[in-house]
């Protein structure tokens, strides 16, 4: 009997509350004696019925995220790669002549910084040229290419904040990365063909004569710049083959240094 | 399902505008919006094709103040009745707590309203909810048709075809001049928030 | 508004599709106005979607989204993009009335997508900006 009370206590605030509202504005209804009898059936029947009809959630406070405690040894002051990456997530997120300038301006600088260490020096270089690829082709560039940039940049990445990682894994990290650099030359070479079929035989273009006269430079470092003249996939094949040459050089020399070490132990 | 914040002493109520397309769903609320600007003292949000069909959802909420201790919003919206946009219809119908079938009382249109009505018994099951549990009020629009001439369907037929088994509270109403536009309201509202009573204690 | 497009018009639309963007490793990709009809759509032939209610809901999203820039004092936002754990799904009108929608996976950077999706729109607008002073 209290519940019946109550129901019609709620129910007549309801109504007083809703015609407070809106009671003065409904001067043009007009309800049938029919509607209002169905009306009571419908209540009726509706309070026999609305058992399970539960409310909602609870809000749950926010608990306190504790602050991220900066990784020993890399502070955000101290990471080398911080703007390299900010560029390479912007080059994810949006291809602009800006921001693959400021790409291309960072890997020149960290060159320098890190001009004695010729394993990141490599990774650099994929990097520059994957970069330069991309500004000279844009939207032709391969699809592929966004993917790679990534990937090397993420090996480069783990070895310049590796603290203990020895230079044979380095370098195994490099030659993986290298090999999918190779990858994506087959496969721009192939597209490059393709749309040479399709378009018949052109005059060549300038760049080529360019090219042919740098591949008779001797390669004892890798080239300081790709071939500013790069406008053309053959270019990048180019920088791809310094590239190579100049890694085995290395790696034969590190071989033979390590061969050396373990003699003496 | 209503929301309620039990920190806040707040309930949210969903209440949605359903039937068949052009049946009058838009122009009940941009009816009560109107109307009630003033008092009401809340933005209308539509989400139109340039046709003016609704794409998505008509958005009008409101407070009706403190109930029991609970500040009761309630939330109008609306559907997009063409049969095309039933996606769209299921993802509207998402917590709704309190449903107006807005059925187009002209004659042409009879088949439509019975479509609707089973479209929406569907579109309930796919949230688990029955449309004989939900709070629901019909409402047969554009009885002012009848002054133009334009053939509409006797109430007696409207309940059988669409109230026959729910049995729910009716009213012939014309959104464009507002009849029965309020007391649909204050029906639905009263409805449903007596359900979610439980809730209030 | 109402508007037509010849067969001409309709094939010339699917091949800048199929050459800036399915070719280059899209999904699938539709053209439809923004009351969620489609004008034109291709995948790769990979997975079948159900078109006519992602088309439906892409408009009502973009629709929803629009208001919600205004809300904040906003014309328009530049970038609708939705990231997937596999798929992602891109918006971009195309004047006022059409939405161009790509569904890609994450082989596509979405940098190099949305430079795909520009070529294709400004091609696009040939086609149907004279549409619309009819």
């Amino acid at each position: 009997m209290v519940d019946t009370n109550k129901d019609d206590k709620l129910d007549s605030e309801i109504a007083k509350r809703l015609d407070d509202l809106f009671g003065e504005g409904d001067a043009s209804s007009v309800e049938t004696g029919a509607m209002q009898a169905d009306d009571a059936a419908a209540d009726e029947n509706k309070s026999k019925s609305q058992a399970g009809q539960s409310g909602g959630d609870e809000i749950f406070e926010l608990k306190d995220v504790a602050a991220n405690k900066p990784d020993e040894g890399h502070l955000p002051g101290d990471y080398p790669l911080a703007e390299l990456k900010n560029m390479v997530l912007s080059i994810d997120w949006e291809i602009t002549d800006e921001v693959l300038s400021g790409f291309l301006s960072q890997i020149d600088s960290l060159k320098s910084t890190y001009k004695n260490e010729k394993i990141v020096l490599m990774f650099l270089q994929l990097l520059g040229s994957l970069g330069e690829y991309i500004k000279t082709n844009r939207g032709n560039a391969h699809p592929q290419t966004f993917k790679i940039l990534n990937s090397v940049f993420a090996r480069l990445d783990e070895v310049v904040l590796s603290q203990d990682m020895s230079e044979l894994e380095k370098k195994k990290i490099l030659r993986t990365e290298m090999n999918k650099y190779k990858q994506l030359r087959k496969q721009v070479s192939k597209k490059k063909a393709t749309a040479a079929n399709k378009r018949q035989a052109k005059p060549p273009k300038k760049d080529e004569t360019d090219i042919s006269a740098s591949k008779t430079r001797k390669v004892d470092m890798p080239s300081e710049k790709v071939p500013a003249t790069a406008k053309s996939y053959d270019s990048l094949a180019e920088a791809i083959e310094e590239l190579k040459q100049f890694i085995h050089s290395e790696l034969s020399t590190l071989r033979l240094e390590l061969k050396k070490i373990h003699k003496s132990k | 399902m209503a929301f309620v914040n039990l920190k806040n002493k707040e309930i949210q109520v969903k209440i949605v505008y359903y039937g068949p397309g052009r049946g009058g769903k838009t122009t009940n609320l941009e009816y009560i919006y109107k109307k009630f600007r003033k008092r009401i003292n809340t933005e209308m949000v539509t989400v139109k094709t340039h046709g003016d069909r609704t794409l998505f959802f008509d958005f009008l909420p409101f407070d009706i103040g403190v109930i029991n201790g609970y500040n009761v919003k309630i939330q109008l919206y609306t559907v997009p009745g063409q049969v095309k946009y039933n996606a769209t219809r299921r993802l509207v119908l998402r917590g709704v707590d309190g449903i107006v079938f807005v059925a187009d009382a002209m004659a042409v249109r009879r088949e439509k309203n019975i479509q609707s009505l089973k479209n929406l018994q569907e579109n309930l099951a796919n949230y688990k909810k029955s449309i004989f549990k939900i709070p629901c009020v019909m409402q047969y629009n554009k009885v002012d048709l009848f002054e133009q001439g334009i053939p509409l369907l006797p109430v007696e037929i409207l309940e059988k075809d669409l109230n026959n088994q729910l049995k729910r509270p009716s009213f012939k109403a014309s959104a464009l001049t507002g009849t029965n536009v309020v007391m649909t309201l204050k029906k639905i509202i009263s409805m449903t928030v007596a359900s979610i009573k439980k809730d209030l204690r | 508004m109402s508007y037509t497009l010849g067969q001409k018009q309709l094939d010339r639309i699917e091949d800048i599709l199929n050459q800036d963007l399915i070719d280059n490793g899209v999904r699938c990709v539709f053209l439809i106005d923004m009351a969620g009809n489609i004008i034109s759509n291709l995948d790769n032939g990979e997975k079948q979607h159900d078109i006519y209610s992602l088309a439906a809901l892409a408009a009502g999203n973009f629709g929803a989204v629009s208001a919600m820039a205004k809300i904040i004092g906003e014309n328009e936002f530049s970038l609708l993009f939705h990231k997937g754990k596999k798929e992602n799904i891109h918006f971009n009108k195309i004047t006022t009335e059409f939405l161009l929608i790509t569904i890609f996976g994450n082989d596509i950077s979405l940098g190099f997508l949305r430079l795909k999706v520009a070529d294709s729109v400004e091609q696009l607008k040939t086609i149907l900006e004279p549409l619309l002073s009819l």
